[in-house]
């Protein structure tokens, strides 16, 4: 039989490949059973009900991730926050806002850019930072075109009267919205959602927006509703109506 | 040559003096003891005591990562299930890192009550 180098190398090659593809496979047969790829989870936000003196969602979000408060513009941590506007070309138009958080992309240029892979897509749509891995290089910051990511500058020590769900933050790392994952696992949604249907106008709505039967899904169809800055290709999971 | 020879019996000595003399002694390892645990709720720890004291690190990293990552929750392998069963951190977790001089960095984040 004739066996060179050539052949040799094809075998092993093959063998390695095999050795190395097996188990990722049976790994990722295991986080589709849990985080489903079927899902998409997202948000449809009316401004036309949002008021611009409410600050519910900014404030249950402070809450629920205990996002801290430096008083310090160039320091703050901002995980929602609310944007004014006024209409351009309206006579006698007046200001309005509406709150602006992560966007959970579905092509996000921070995962793209990250070079440690700390941010990722999660099965479901959901962008994450794994603030294990982040260096703090904010790369990511600065490739968000939606501002939505905000760099720990001051280490924050965990203290009595936290959501003890939600771990707080050290200095170097970057972090932004979660879309409070760790109340989607849960079936609950997330809180800015939750306060602002019990507590405010019920501007948001948050839902599975694959599953054609809820009420995200229902407002898309209205047609009102439409993703910001929606020519940068992103594929925001965030929709605004009323804009 | 007898000289040489001398000095070459004189270090090899010196140098298995160690050996020898933790063969020779009654006392063998440290004498120091390990700091005794609390015993924590429930019945038993979700490994055999031997195996978390060497491997807990590496099973608290593989959970974190499939919760972080994949959205697999951790449930009891995880940091949350050590606090249902051992809730004071301060008699845990940090009786033995002080004693090894270890300082893992989980507790700038994360909630484990002192």
């Amino acid at each position: 039989m004739d066996f060179d180098r050539r052949d040799f190398l094809r075998i092993g090659a093959a063998v390695t490949a095999g050795a190395a593809i097996g188990p990722v496979a049976s790994a990722m047969t295991q986080v589709e059973k849990e985080g489903s790829t079927a899902r998409r989870w997202g948000m449809v936000i009316d401004a036309d009900k949002c008021s611009a003196d409410c600050t519910v969602c900014v404030d249950a979000c402070r809450t629920e991730n205990n996002v801290p408060r430096f008083d310090d513009p160039k320091l703050d941590i901002h995980w929602i926050r609310k944007i004014a506007f006024r209409p351009k070309g309206i006579e006698g138009a007046t200001e309005r806002t509406f709150p602006a958080m992560c966007f959970h992309c579905e092509h996000p240029p921070c995962a793209h850019v990250c070079p440690v892979a700390a941010t990722f897509v999660r099965p479901d749509g959901i962008v994450q930072v794994d603030k294990h891995r982040c260096i703090g290089c904010r790369y990511c910051v600065i490739a968000c075109p939606y501002k939505a990511r905000s760099f720990v500058a001051k280490h924050v020590e965990p203290k009595e009267g936290d959501n003890p769900k939600v771990p707080s933050r050290t200095h170097g790392v970057v972090e932004k919205c979660t879309l409070c994952a760790h109340r989607i696992d849960q079936g609950m949604q997330p809180a800015c959602v939750e306060a602002c249907q019990k507590k405010a106008t019920g501007a948001m709505v948050f839902s599975d927006l694959n599953n054609p039967d809820t009420d995200a899904s229902a407002l898309l169809r209205t047609g009102r509703a439409r993703q910001l800055r929606a020519d940068l290709g992103c594929e925001p999971g965030v929709y605004y109506m009323g804009l | 040559m007898s000289k040489g020879l001398l000095a070459v019996a004189i270090f090899f000595a010196v140098l298995a003096f160690p050996l020898i003399f933790n063969a020779t002694s009654a006392v063998t390892g440290s004498t120091k003891s390990h700091p005794a645990l609390k015993q924590g709720k429930g019945e038993k720890c979700v490994k055999d005591t031997d195996w978390m004291r060497r491997n807990h690190m590496n099973l608290l990293k593989h959970t974190r990562d499939d919760s972080v990552r994949g959205g697999i929750p951790a449930g009891e392998s995880g940091l949350a299930g050590c606090v249902s069963c051992h809730p004071k951190r301060g008699e845990f977790c940090d009786s033995c890192h002080s004693f090894v001089g270890a300082s893992p960095e989980c507790w700038q984040c994360h909630h484990y009550p002192v």
